[in-house]
């Protein structure tokens, strides 16, 4: 019996599977030895570089800065970088490099920066509250897109938290001096003390008034003061009141009750002091 | 003719439990993407794949063994597409969170077993087609 020749078109299959074999073989090949090559030596610049990358924060800015790649692999290789700040549920702000592609053997630099708009936090009433009087925590997401053109794309994300202290952290109010107005009534000193640990400047009119001890539904209230304080301030000031000689007993604490007017918002609360 | 496909058979299962049980089974451990349902998809068509391996190998010249090849082709070709999830595989660590995308490498994976099931058609056809001639002397 003769044998029978395969037909052309198997024939072309037959080529065309060991070409795609090949091609696959190749592409993982040289896509894992490009892989291999560009993580290795990223790995290890960014961990013991001559210049390694450097983060900054600052009121207004988070700067990723200094971030030197270069592409040891055989594809060009693509690299994108984005960022964003959230403080509760407040987008402070958000960047992106766009994507950058660095050719075979070549050197990139890539700077981020990202702008930090802290007065978006000014417009949350209960954001404000949270930052005026406890200690928070402000949230970085970071996402970096890297890919081996035109094969794989890899996307990697993470955040990090940074502490953000409060605005009036330590907020103290201590009885200064009391001094003889006149037969009747005294001048009480109030010292009102604390320190600005946020990023944000606390910029408003607090007043103070004190309920009466011997009468119901009466309150001396004291000048209102303009508070401002910077970031990282430590804050001073005095609530003058003028009270009648028998309000002030020695050994007696004051409830003072405050309300702090702050962009369109109002925070009340309690204070106490001892006389 | 049978032992020699009994053993052509043999060799072709061990090539395929290296590369549709092995291979994934560690490539996904080490990545840390197993599970116990991802793991038995793979052991199911692994399973799946070596019968209609034995089946084309054993049953070559019949149409069974064509109709194997059909679906050997086809079942490959959705393993590849199964198991890497469409090229994304995402990898989540400690907050950190990995998203890679393969797809044309995916493409490229399914595209061999398919060019492989038309080349058994295109065989299949070209034997059932061409029949041998013989010369035949007849006498006068």
């Amino acid at each position: 019996m003769a044998g029978v020749e395969q037909p052309l078109t198997s024939k072309g299959f037959r080529f065309l599977s060991i070409g795609l074999t090949i091609t696959l073989l190749l592409t993982l090949l040289t896509l894992a030895y490009s892989a291999y090559e560009n993580l290795a030596y990223i790995s290890q610049d960014l961990v013991s570089g001559e210049s390694p990358p450097k983060l900054s924060i600052n009121s207004t800015h988070l700067t990723l800065s200094n971030l030197t790649l270069t592409n040891r692999g055989l594809y060009p290789l693509n690299i994108a970088l984005s960022g964003e700040a959230v403080l509760g549920d407040v987008n402070l702000g958000s960047a992106s490099t766009g994507e950058i592609i660095i050719p075979p053997n070549m050197l990139r630099r890539i700077d981020l920066t990202l702008p930090l708009d802290l007065t978006k936090v000014y417009t949350d009433y209960n954001l404000l509250r949270t930052i005026l009087f406890n200690a928070s925590a402000a949230t970085f997401k970071l996402k970096v897109d890297v890919g081996i053109q035109p094969f794989i794309a890899a996307s990697f994300e993470g955040s990090f938290w940074s502490k953000i202290g409060a605005g009036l952290d330590g907020l103290t109010f201590r009885l200064r001096s009391v001094e003889p107005l006149n037969d009747t009534h005294v001048r009480a000193e109030i010292e009102m003390e604390f320190t600005n640990r946020s990023p944000l400047t606390v910029n408003g009119l607090l007043h103070a008034s004190l309920p009466s001890a011997a009468q119901r539904d009466l309150r001396y209230s004291a000048s209102p003061i303009e508070v401002f304080a910077q970031p990282s301030q430590q804050y001073v000031a005095q609530l003058i009141f003028t009270l009648p000689k028998e309000e002030l007993r020695s050994g007696a604490w004051y409830g003072l009750e405050l309300e702090f007017d702050m962009f369109g918002h109002a925070y009340e609360w309690r204070a106490g002091f001892r006389v | 003719m049978y032992a020699a496909r009994a053993i052509q058979a043999a060799i072709f299962v061990a090539i395929n439990y290296a590369i549709f049980f092995a291979a994934p089974v560690l490539l996904f451990s080490t990545t840390g993407l197993i599970t116990s349902e991802l793991e038995a998809t793979i052991l199911g068509y692994f399973i799946v794949i070596v019968s209609l391996t034995i089946l084309h190998i054993l049953l070559k010249d019949h149409i069974i063994g064509l109709a194997s090849s059909v679906g050997l082709g086809i079942v490959q070709a959705l393993y590849i597409y199964v198991i890497t999830k469409g090229g994304e595989l995402t990898i989540s660590y400690s907050g950190l969170m990995l998203t890679l995308n393969f797809e044309p490498i995916v493409y490229l994976m399914m595209a061999i077993p398919l060019v492989n099931m038309a080349k058994q058609i295109s065989e299949y056809v070209g034997r059932s087609s061409a029949q041998p001639i013989e010369m035949v002397e007849v006498e006068g």
